[in-house]
């Protein structure tokens, strides 16, 4: 299983999550069932504005089967959403406690957001 | 951390002199993080007399260029451009002050010619101040305000007081209801609005006050110059009222403040003993709501 | 002539100026005055001059509108937006109108030509009369994101051909960015309105640089809530050579006039003269400037 985590800084696994989703520096991509872990910069962190959708987006082209980060904004909800990509938030600790917590099953899922994007196409 | 934002719709109405305020209140109990959102024409930090430990340039968003080596000159860019940035005096060119980078040039020339260039538009800043950390930035004069600065100011601030462990996050706010406001609406858990019984501060209250509801932000009211008009305040009470939304307090009309506010500090440093006393209610009002 | 009121400070006192202003030269010269409000995310004029709206235009650009027969998901369409107003993802498209600049890369982009464009409202245009003044104003709707449109429209629309044959005033928004530049384009005179406080002369510098060294345009300053501490704005003044052309004192009376949503020419009348003063002040400097050029 395929996880995404926003993170505050690139120090591996010792890394903070971040509590910003869209403009946050780096993504680190997890399979949690062998550990393996890239960490990347978010490409959506300079953009003028819908840095969420872009992130989202981005994250969505990637398998990803779930997120791990603060507060989404309703755009980027909907984009991970649409994907069928499952949300979880954590705040205040590394990328290790957010993971052990996540395997325990203690993370806690994202509120779903009041609906921002029309479903066009 | 608690995210507490405060706006006005309209300017001149004190929310600046409430933000330093309530940091300098705050900060004598809490763990405090302070943004300074409203980013054209920044103000707070001549109250709260920072100093910069760090700043960071901010750059805007890409405009497009034409190389002129590989200009064709068929005009296509012309023909797609909705902006009218690109204009033909000998060569085709694009002006940076009118391109708003959507690129649709870029991807429609049949020649390759055009390529993108960030350049910058201001920077931001991170300093400590007496009251806390203060995120801040100057926007260049000319310069588009679209909320991106905005974001990364107040993305800064969550960072850095979940990196600290805050207890509470407050933002100046940017006047008006477009992007850098909405850009600021998101990260916040409670709105504080600052008004002013006039028939201006009304007018714009109630179109703030909408574009919290659309993000679902809880909003509460400061009542500012609130001796004023008696008629103007009582309108505005019942206003609050109609719309559940929550009075914080009031801050009577004081000419003083003009005078005290030339000290560059917050008014509960040197206002006169009723604008301090009302700013002392408001704090421990605002700080019951946050619990 | 067209005059730009503009500040770095909002709440400054810039629609007071404005409205009081050309009312009053509605009443001295033979030019038709124009005033147009173009503080689009927060039209405030009308709230004192209660003009009588004749006519009123929908501000629309074009938004994308998508086939869901046609479209096959490629996703070029939302590579090519720079606004990410356009996400796919899981088989589904979704479109954010609000972040959208109706720029139409992505209907030229899309090679299924699933893409149509649809006019879509992001503001109103009114105009009208108040007594002698022809009055205009746009107004932005709520989450949409730029005011520059809006005012670019409303320019065009509600000012006259003959643009040099009349007195126009446009009112901008605060600040000193985007929507404060599109005012400053092609005016003839920036008029800026301060306050005696750090923070009036903090901003009052900002726009001042934008306005002066940067568009070019003689400038004149206004000193609202002024008294006994304007000195450090009449040194700023003095050293960049920007004549101040009046002083509106601080007085309660006139703040309760304000708040009342009442003309300060019309419920306090011994202003009127402050005013006529400017109003001659600026033709004064207009014609000089304009000499200097020929």
């Amino acid at each position: 299983m395929q996880i995404a985590i926003s993170l505050q800084e690139d120090e591996g696994l010792e890394s903070s999550v971040s509590p910003i989703f869209g403009r946050c520096p780096f993504f680190m991509f997890v399979d949690v069932d062998n550990g393996h872990f890239e960490i990347r910069t978010n490409p959506a962190q300079p953009a003028a504005g819908g840095a969420g959708i872009q992130a989202a987006q981005m994250i969505a082209g990637n398998h990803v089967n779930a997120v791990i980060s603060g507060k989404l904004g309703p755009k980027a909800y909907d984009v991970l959403a649409s994907a069928g990509i499952a949300i979880y938030t954590f705040s205040g600790g590394s990328v290790e406690d957010a993971l052990k917590a996540f395997r325990r099953g203690q993370l806690p899922a994202h509120e779903p957001a009041g609906s921002a994007g029309r479903e066009a196409g | 951390m608690k995210r507490v934002l405060i706006i006005s719709g309209k300017g001149g109405t004190g929310k600046t002199t409430v933000s330093a305020a309530l940091a300098d209140l705050a900060a004598r109990e809490l763990k405090l993080v302070i943004a300074d959102a409203d980013v054209d024409a920044a103000n707070l930090e001549l109250l709260l007399e920072p100093r910069p430990i760090s700043s960071t340039p901010f750059m805007a968003g890409k405009t497009a260029v034409i190389e002129p080596s590989l200009c064709i000159a068929c005009g296509r860019c012309m023909e797609v451009c909705r902006f009218g940035a690109v204009h033909a005096n000998g060569q085709y060119a694009i002006d940076p002050q009118l391109c708003e980078g959507c690129l649709a040039c870029l991807h429609q020339c049949p020649a390759g010619a055009i390529r993108t260039e960030v350049h910058q538009s201001g920077e931001w800043f991170r300093s400590t101040t007496p009251y806390g950390t203060l995120l801040h930035a100057n926007l260049w004069p000319g310069e588009e305000n679209s909320g991106k600065l905005v974001s990364e100011l107040v993305g800064q601030a969550q960072a850095e007081g979940e990196r600290t462990r805050a207890d509470l996050m407050l933002v100046d706010g940017p006047p008006g209801i477009g992007c850098p406001v909405t850009a600021a609406c998101r990260s916040a858990d409670l709105a504080i609005l600052v008004s002013e019984p006039t028939v201006s501060g009304r007018h714009d209250l109630e179109r703030v006050l909408r574009l919290t509801r659309y993000f679902n932000l809880p909003a509460a009211l400061v009542l500012n110059k609130a001796t004023l008009n008696e008629k103007a305040r009582a309108e505005m009470l019942d206003f609050a009222q109609s719309e559940n939304m929550e009075l914080i307090g009031e801050i009577p009309y004081d000419e003083g403040v003009m005078q005290a506010l030339r000290q560059a500090k917050p008014l509960t440093r040197c206002a006169s003993p009723a604008i301090q006393y009302a700013l002392e209610a408001i704090w421990q009002q605002l700080k019951e709501r946050i619990r | 002539m067209i005059t730009a009121i503009a500040s770095g400070k909002g709440g400054t006192g810039k629609t007071t100026i404005a409205a009081n202003l050309a009312l009053m030269a509605t009443q001295k010269g033979a030019a038709p005055v124009y005033l147009l409000d173009c503080d689009v995310e927060a039209p405030n004029g009308a709230l004192f001059l209660h003009p009588t709206f004749s006519k009123e235009k929908a501000c629309t650009r074009l938004l994308p509108s998508f086939d869901a027969e046609a479209c096959d998901y490629c996703g070029q369409c939302a590579r090519v937006c720079t606004s990410n107003a356009i996400a796919v993802a899981g088989g589904r498209l979704l479109f954010f109108k609000e972040l959208c600049h109706a720029c139409g890369s992505c209907a030229l982009t899309c090679p299924q030509a699933a893409i149509r464009e649809e006019a879509e409202t992001i503001g109103r245009l009114q105009s009208g009369r108040a007594e002698n003044l022809y009055f205009a104003q746009g107004t932005l709707e709520i989450g949409f994101s730029s005011p520059v449109p809006v005012i670019r429209d409303l320019k065009k629309w509600a000012l006259p051909a003959d643009r040099q044959a009349s007195e126009i005033y446009l009112d901008a928004a605060p600040g000193c960015t985007c929507p404060v530049v599109e005012v400053l384009r092609g005016a003839d005179f920036a008029l800026l309105v301060t306050e005696p406080t750090p923070f009036g002369l903090h901003d009052l510098k900002l726009v001042a640089q934008l306005a002066k060294h940067e568009y070019g345009l003689p400038c004149g300053v206004v000193i609202n809530k002024s008294g006994p501490y304007d000195e450090p704005i009449e040194d700023y003044c003095q050293k960049e050579g920007i004549p101040i052309l009046m002083r509106l004192p601080l007085s309660r009376r006139i703040a309760e006039v304000y708040s009342e949503g009442s003309l300060l020419i019309e419920a306090l009348p011994e202003y009127q003269a402050l005013f006529t003063q400017l109003h001659e002040k600026l033709l004064e400097n207009y014609i000089a400037q304009q000499e200097g050029q020929s």
